[in-house]
């Protein structure tokens, strides 16, 4: 099993941890250089862990579990008006992504109000495609349990809403969590009882991955998606020239390639494996709802009957 | 009136209202707003749903003028050349700004710091011209800031709304409701007749 892990040190010699990640068997997933300092994303081999750790320790850096590494999880923003953006919703984003997870801001075009709000196909749609969504909403008790929440109930993927008074979760039958105390704000969440929310938040998605996790390996699937990724970049030269900061997203089952659909699904459809099998044999290739990317959705063992 | 003596947001939803007190107070210090109001009340009820507000403004400095701060004169020794002599610096930039859209920024000298000519033909009528421009209207320039300030405060989905402003001894009165239902402002007990009463509470409470 592999073990989601975040190393932040200097730049100086981090290509040690990269080589050694890579030699054992693991996935580097990003690396991000900030200055003369860099946080390098990445799966380990669980027995490894420990041997990763003190090669880190040599180095200076620090290793710590980052249990949303490998997600990519929606921030779904009610509107893109300063009503709801930039306080709350882009700190909950920017808690998550400490934590290793790739977000995305999801501003829907009607989601404000109370009998007015709603969500519309293609906005569901794109949120779909995550492994989760938060929701971040307001401080109205009656808003969120009587209205805000029933626009959400259609989507397939898990979503926790975060709000400002104290909601039982039996209130709101189709989220997954319901974390109380992060309403509606207009300043940064500095204080420390805003930060303990944020955390609570955190532990409230790490919590519902590493159960998706578990559930994975009982079923797992044909290949892991941070190989496929690896394997992406190896293959398909044009992957170089995209500028995104993650150009193949890494999800928990599949993954997000940031090239247009059209001109490359089947160059990603026929990416090859050393066992012999192209990746269209072990997973759908669909077009996203987000831009124009592609979708690889990778089937599990039961379905294909190999892992890779 | 001291600014903001009287400030209460009241609801059913106890919880939504210290928390919207808290956005309202960071959205009138963020636009710089809150010296200017000396009373405000805000009455929201997510039930029908409704957004109430009832703000009494301090009274604001009357506008400047260029003769409150500035001597201005013909020059004696050239016949097209009208002298303004600053006496506070506060304003001179927006001065100069507006001098040099009126004139053209060729005809704007500043030989000294204290000391600005304006070349220009009819120098007595440009000199009285100048005397009158009004550099800043301070009533102007709150009621903008309050307006931006009051648009990152309703609910973003109240798009009906509906308000009146009224001159009083007091000050000026501003009175706002919003909902996302229609608002009907002659229907007798209706959300505007709430506010009426709220505003006539607010105009008379003793503080």
């Amino acid at each position: 099993m592999l073990e989601p892990v975040m190393y932040e040190g200097g730049v100086y010699k981090h290509e040690i941890i990269v080589e050694l990640v890579e030699d054992l068997g693991g996935y580097i997933l990003q690396v991000n250089v900030m200055q003369s300092e860099v946080v390098i994303m990445m799966m380990v081999p669980h027995e490894d862990v420990e041997l990763v750790s003190a090669t880190s320790k040599k180095l200076l850096g620090a290793l710590t579990r980052a249990p949303l590494t490998g997600t990519e999880i929606a921030v779904v923003a009610p509107s893109l008006a300063y009503q709801h953006l930039p306080h709350q919703a882009c700190d909950v984003a920017e808690f998550l992504r400490r934590k290793g997870a790739n977000t995305n801001m999801v501003g829907l075009a009607r989601g404000y109000g109370k009998r007015v709000c709603q969500l519309n196909a293609r906005e569901r749609a794109v949120i779909n495609e995550h492994d989760i969504a938060v929701i971040p909403l307001g401080n109205f008790e009656d808003c969120i349990k009587n209205y805000k929440v029933q626009i959400f109930k259609n989507l397939e993927i898990p979503f926790i809403i975060t709000g400002g008074p104290d909601i039982d979760l039996k209130d709101l039958p189709y989220a997954l969590k319901y974390v109380g105390g992060l309403g509606r704000i207009t300043h940064r969440l500095r204080e420390e009882k805003d930060l303990e929310k944020m955390d609570l938040m955190v532990d409230a998605v790490a919590e519902y991955v590493d159960g998706a996790r578990r559930e994975l390996d009982m079923d797992p699937l044909s290949v892991t998606p941070a190989r496929v990724m690896q394997l992406i970049e190896d293959q398909i030269p044009a992957i170089q020239h995209n500028i995104s900061p993650t150009a193949v997203t890494v999800q928990l089952r599949g993954l997000r390639v940031k090239l247009p659909y059209d001109e490359f699904h089947e160059e990603v459809g026929n990416v090859k494996f050393d066992e012999g099998v192209v990746l269209s044999d072990i997973a759908d290739i669909v077009k996203s709802s987000m831009r124009n990317y592609i979708l690889v959705k990778i089937r599990p063992k039961s379905e294909t009957n190999i892992v890779i | 009136m001291e600014p903001l003596e009287v400030f209460t947001v009241t609801s059913p939803d106890e919880y939504g209202a210290m928390k919207y007190k808290e956005i309202i107070s960071d959205s009138l210090s963020d636009m710089n707003v809150s010296r200017a109001v000396g009373r405000l009340r805000v009455h929201i009820e997510p039930g029908e749903p409704v957004f109430i507000l009832c703000a009494i403004f301090r009274k604001t400095l009357p506008p400047i003028k260029v003769s409150d701060f500035a001597e201005v004169a013909p020059n004696l020794r050239k016949d097209d050349v009208v002298d303004i002599e600053i006496e506070a610096e506060t304003h001179v930039a927006m001065l100069l700004q507006m001098l040099a859209e009126r004139y053209g920024r060729g005809n704007i000298a500043q030989p000294e710091r204290q000391i600005i000519q304006v070349s220009t033909g009819d120098v007595i009528k440009e000199s009285e011209a100048i005397k009158d421009l009004t550099i800043l209207e301070p009533k102007k320039d709150i009621n903008e800031r309050f307006l931006g300030a009051l648009a990152r405060i309703i609910p973003e989905g109240f798009k009906v709304n509906y308000h009146t402003t009224a001159e009083t001894q007091q000050g000026e009165e501003f009175m706002f409701v919003a909902s996302e239902e229609p608002i009907h402002p002659t229907h007798e007990g209706g959300w505007v007749d709430q506010a009426i009463v709220l505003m006539k509470e607010l105009r008379e409470m003793v503080v």
